[in-house]
């Protein structure tokens, strides 16, 4: 799953609800050092809301702030499906196992680059497509 | 530190700016107040005593500019996509919700956007984003069809389409200058995406 900050959510114009994901969410951050940074959810248990939080509140306590915005949310795929339309754009993408700190579950995506905007919206709009609220989460 | 605030009146209405760091740029800031806050940046210091973080300063002015400059050109928009806007860019600006990586609003970004919107005279109403380098990003979506588009500083604007058509997705994307947009949108009915006509 990838964290999603408010800046890159496709927010409602005049009722700002939430509508998805902007493929700018999967642009390379300065955070991101080794590669996309993920959160690998099955890491932490099988798939569910609860395995969900668990993952979250390992990436928050990864941060220096500790602390995840009430508007953020996590956008959530799979790794096969993100390698497949990876390579449909021509990237031969590699998931890496890469604990930062207390988030034991960090994955890396190398070789990805984020010049291709095709890509980025594919994995928004064909990929990472269940999307979580950090609200509705229960973070231990 | 305890976050800045400051009273911006106008003749109708007492009106509180915020800057913070921690709250959320400035809300409602109108025209009337904009005389009185061009008054305020020109000052060397911001208030007596006060002394924001590099951050809420940065917000601070990026979002005056961009609502200042937005008052240069009020006469040729809508009263209520201006509101819209501003409602918007406070939203983004809200550095609660900043994970550590965003940059304030670059002011050529927003005048190119605003500016595209003027040119095509359309009644629609994108949602904006905003990518880490400050450039606005505008979203279009209809029935599940996408048009991004990422407003550069110089012109210049990054586009990427996701289009269904006979059950698939076809994508395309470009970088183009700002008025060139709608020639390289041609297949993908761009009077469709702006509501135009």
């Amino acid at each position: 799953m990838r964290y999603v900050p408010y800046g890159h959510q496709l927010r409602d114009p005049e009722t700002d609800e939430f509508k998805g994901v902007v493929n700018t969410a999967f642009s390379i951050r300065p955070s991101d050092d080794g590669g996309l940074s993920l959160t690998w959810v099955e890491h932490y248990g099988a798939k569910s809301i609860v395995t969900y939080g668990i993952a979250a509140s390992a990436f928050r306590d990864s941060l220096e702030k500790r602390k995840l915005p009430t508007k953020a949310y996590f956008a959530i795929g799979e790794a096969g499906r993100t390698r497949a339309i990876s390579k449909d754009h021509g990237k031969k993408v590699r998931l890496v196992h890469a604990p930062d700190g207390s988030n034991t579950g960090h994955v890396e995506l190398h070789r990805f680059t984020d010049e291709d905007r095709r890509l980025l919206d594919a994995l928004v709009l064909e990929v990472y497509t269940e999307h979580v609220a950090v609200v509705e989460l229960e973070l231990t | 530190m305890s976050a800045p605030t400051y009273n911006l009146s106008s003749n109708t209405s007492q009106r509180r700016v915020r800057n913070s760091a921690s709250s959320g740029g400035i809300s409602g800031l109108g025209i009337d107040d904009i005389v009185q806050l061009v008054d305020l940046r020109r000052s060397p210091s911001l208030g007596p005593g006060v002394s924001p973080q590099p951050l809420a300063e940065r917000v601070f002015k990026a979002l005056a500019d961009a609502k200042i400059w937005t008052s240069s050109v009020a006469m040729h928009m809508d009263r209520a996509a201006r509101d819209r806007y501003f409602r918007q860019l406070d939203l983004l600006h809200d550095c609660d919700e900043w994970f550590g990586d965003e940059q304030p609003i670059v002011l050529e970004s927003y005048k190119s956007f605003v500016r595209f919107m003027l040119t095509i005279n359309g009644n629609s109403k994108p949602s904006l984003a905003l990518a880490s380098k400050g450039h606005l990003l505008a979203v279009w979506e209809t029935n599940g069809d996408r048009l991004t588009v990422e407003f550069a500083s110089d012109d210049r604007v990054e586009w990427v389409v996701s289009w269904r058509i006979n059950g698939r997705t076809e994508r395309a994307a470009g970088t183009t200058s700002r008025d060139r947009l709608n020639a390289n949108l041609a297949p993908y009915n761009p009077n469709g995406w702006f509501a135009i006509g």
